[in-house]
C-alpha cells in the first residue's frame, strides 16, 4: 500500500508561546475526504496555517508528511506548488491586485514549478471566467482587488474559484461553508464532487452537518483538547449535533 | 551655475500638450525656473520629465497659473539614479472654476524635495494632487505641501505614498488651511508610507488649519510595513517571497502610478516600476 496522502504525526504547534496542538496525528489517503469539527479555539485553523506554512506557527514536534516528502522544510509556495492548498477561514483582503491577475500569476506560478509553460491569456480567460458563472461568482469580482470589498460568502466562493482553477491534490477548506447561502453551498458541493477523482483528498474544517450531508466525508475527527479526540464515520455527526463538544472538552480538561 | 527660464503660456479658449525635458548631468549646479500660465478657458496636458543622474545641486523653480475655467492634467516623471540633491519649489494659483490634475513620481537622486504652495483662490476649483516617492535604500525624499483655500466651495484631494528602503527616509509634511472666504471647502489630505525595512525611516505630519465654518475636511496618515497575512496569503497560492512582495508594493503604488496615463510620462513610470520591483531578481525596492 502506498503511503498516505497525509500523514502527519505526533504534530506539536506552539503559537506566541502557547502550545495549541499537542500531538496531533491525522492520516489522509488519496481520494478520501475528511472532516474536522470541534470546538471554537481548538485548533483547527491553527492545523491549517501550519500545514500550509504560515510563519510563526512554529512546530516544535512530530512530522507532518505530505505524497511522502517532508513538509517542514518547505515554503508557503513550495507546499502550494506540490498541490496543497488552503481556503482560508478569513480570505486576506488585498487591494490593487486584481483578482484576476493573481489568480493568473498563481497558476503560472504553480505551472513554472512543474515545468510547464504559461499558460495561453485566452485559455486562462475562459477557464476563469467559465469556473466563475459555476460558482455564481460576479463577473466584475474577477476585475476588482482580491476580495476587496467582497461579502463574506463572495470572499468564500472566491477560495472556491481558486480551487477549481489550481486544482490542488489536497484542499484543506477552512470554514469555506460558513457564510454560504443555500445555493452557494450546493455550489460548492458539486465543486468538491466534480474533483474527487480517486487521486484528490479534502480536508473539510466546519462547523456544521449541512455541508457534511453533501459531501459524505469518509471520515469524521473531533479536534479537542489539542488532537483529535474522536474519529469516526459520518455517524459521529449526528451524535455531535446532539450531544455537543461537551464530553470532549471535559475529557481535554 | 546655468540659470535658465522658460515659459509655457496656453491663450484663452486654447488647447496644447507639452512635454518639458529636464536633463540632469553630473556636475552640474543649477537654477532653472518655469512658468506655466493658462489663460480663461484654456486647456493643457503636460508631461514634465525629469531624467539622467545628478551630482551636487539641482534647484527647479516651477509656477503654475490657471486663469477662470482652465484646466490641466500634469503629470510629472523623476528618474535619477545619481547622487545629485535635488529641490523643486511649486506654486500653484487656481482662479475660479479652474481644475487642475498633478500627479508626480519621484524614484531616485540622493535626495528629492518638493516644496508645494498651492492656493487655491477661485470660487469652485479643483484640485487633485498624487504624490508617489520610491526611496531607494539610503535616498531621502520628502514632500512639503500647502493646500490654502481661499474661494468658496473649492475642492482639493491630495494623496502621498512613500515606499521607503533600507536606510532610507522619506518626510511628509502637509497642510490644509481654510481661510473664512474658504466656505464650503472640500478638502482631503492623506499620507500612506510603506516601510520595506526595519532601518526604514518615515516622518509624517498631516495638519489641518481651519479658519471657516461650513467646510467638509479630512486628513490622515499611516505609516507601515508589507501586511503579512497577504504576504502569507499570496504565497500559499504559489507566489515567491519575491514575487509576492512585489506584487503588494505596486498595488500600493498603483493607486497613484495609475493616474499618470499620459504617454511619455507613463512609459517612464512603467519603467522605474518594472525596475524597482523586479521580481526576477534582486529589483531595488522589494529584495
Ligand atoms: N496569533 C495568535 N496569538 C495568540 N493566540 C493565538 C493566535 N492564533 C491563534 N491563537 C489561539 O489559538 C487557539 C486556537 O485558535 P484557532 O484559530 O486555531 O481555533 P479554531 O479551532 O480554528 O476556532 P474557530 O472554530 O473559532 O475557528 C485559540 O485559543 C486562539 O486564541
Ligand atoms: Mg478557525
Amino acid at each position: 500500500m502506498s503511503a498516505p496522502l497525509l500523514d502527519i504525526r505526533e504534530l506539536t504547534v506552539r503559537v506566541e508561546g502557547k502550545e495549541i496542538l499537542s500531538g496531533l496525528s491525522l492520516e489522509v489517503g488519496r481520494g478520501e475526504v475528511h472532516a474536522i469539527m470541534g470546538p471554537n479555539g481548538a485548533g483547527k485553523s491553527t492545523l491549517a496555517q501550519a500545514l500550509a506554512g504560515r510563519d510563526g506557527y512554529g512546530v516544535s514536534a512530530g512530522s507532518m508528511r505530505f505524497d511522502g516528502e517532508d513538509l517542514l522544510g518547505m515554503s508557503p509556495e513550495e507546499r502550494a506548488c506540490k498541490g496543497l492548498f488552503l481556503g482560508f477561514q478569513y480570505p486576506v483582503e488585498i487591494p490593487g491586485v486584481s483578482n484576476m491577475y493573481l489568480l493568473r500569476s498563481a497558476l503560472n506560478a504553480q505551472r513554472k514549478a512543474a515545468g510547464q509553460p504559461e499558460i495561453n491569456a485566452a485559455e486562462f480567460l475562459r477557464r476563469a471566467r467559465q469556473e466563475a458563472s459555476r460558482l455564481k461568482l460576479k463577473p466584475e469580482l474577477l476585475k476588482r482587488g482580491v476580495n476587496e470589498g467582497f461579502s463574506g460568502g463572495e470572499k468564500k466562493r472566491n477560495e472556491m474559484l481558486q480551487l477549481a482553477v489550481l486544482k490542488p491534490r489536497l484542499a484543506v477548506l477552512d470554514e469555506t461553508d460558513s457564510g454560504l447561502d443555500i445555493d452557494a453551498l450546493k455550489v460548492v458541493a458539486s465543486g468538491i464532487r466534480a474533483l474527487r477523482d480517486g487521486q484528490r483528498a479534502f480536508v473539510l474544517i466546519t462547523h456544521y452537518e449541512r455541508i457534511l450531508n453533501l459531501v459524505s466525508p469518509d471520515k469524521v475527527h473531533v479536534l479537542a483538547g489539542g488532537g483529535i479526540a474522536r474519529s469516526g464515520g459520518a455517524e459521529l455527526v449526528q451524535e455531535l449535533e446532539a450531544a455537543g463538544y461537551e464530553t470532549f472538552l471535559r475529557e481535554a480538561a | 551655475m546655468t540659470n535658465r527660464i522658460s515659459e509655457i503660456v496656453v491663450k484663452a479658449g486654447a488647447r496644447r500638450s507639452e512635454v518639458v525635458c529636464f536633463e540632469h548631468r553630473r556636475g552640474d549646479h543649477r537654477e532653472q525656473r518655469l512658468r506655466i500660465v493658462l489663460e480663461p478657458g484654456s486647456e493643457l496636458e503636460l508631461q514634465e520629465l525629469h531624467y539622467g543622474r545628478s551630482a551636487g545641486e539641482l534647484a527647479l523653480q516651477i509656477d503654475v497659473e490657471l486663469a477662470q475655467g482652465a484646466r490641466m492634467r500634469h503629470a510629472a516623471v523623476l528618474d535619477d539614479p545619481g547622487g545629485g540633491r535635488f529641490t523643486t519649489e511649486r506654486t500653484i494659483r487656481l482662479a475660479g472654476q479652474a481644475e487642475l490634475e498633478y500627479t508626480r513620481l519621484s524614484c531616485g537622486a540622493a535626495s528629492d524635495r518638493e516644496i508645494l504652495h498651492a492656493n487655491m483662490e477661485g470660487r469652485d476649483s479643483r484640485f487633485r494632487h498624487g504624490a508617489l516617492l520610491l526611496v531607494e535604500p539610503g535616498r531621502h525624499a520628502g514632500l512639503e505641501l500647502e493646500i490654502a483655500h481661499g474661494g468658496r466651495r473649492a475642492a482639493s484631494e491630495s494623496l502621498c505614498r512613500c515606499i521607503v528602503s533600507a536606510n532610507g527616509s522619506g518626510r511628509f509634511a502637509g497642510r490644509i488651511r481654510i481661510d473664512p472666504q474658504g466656505q464650503g471647502a472640500d478638502a482631503r489630505l492623506r499620507n500612506d508610507n510603506l516601510l520595506l525595512h526595519e532601518t526604514a525611516r518615515m516622518e509624517t505630519r498631516p495638519e489641518l488649519e481651519v479658519y471657516a465654518d461650513e467646510v467638509q475636511c479630512a486628513h490622515g496618515a499611516a505609516t507601515g510595513a508589507l501586511d503579512e497575512a497577504a504576504l502569507f496569503y499570496l504565497r500559499t497560492r504559489g507566489l515567491t517571497a519575491p514575487q509576492a512582495r512585489a506584487m503588494l508594493v505596486r498595488a500600493f503604488a498603483s493607486r497613484i502610478s495609475d493616474a499618470i496615463n499620459l504617454a511619455d510620462a507613463q512609459t517612464m513610470a512603467g519603467t522605474i516600476l518594472n525596475r524597482a520591483l523586479r521580481d526576477d531578481g534582486p529589483g531595488r525596492l522589494a529584495a
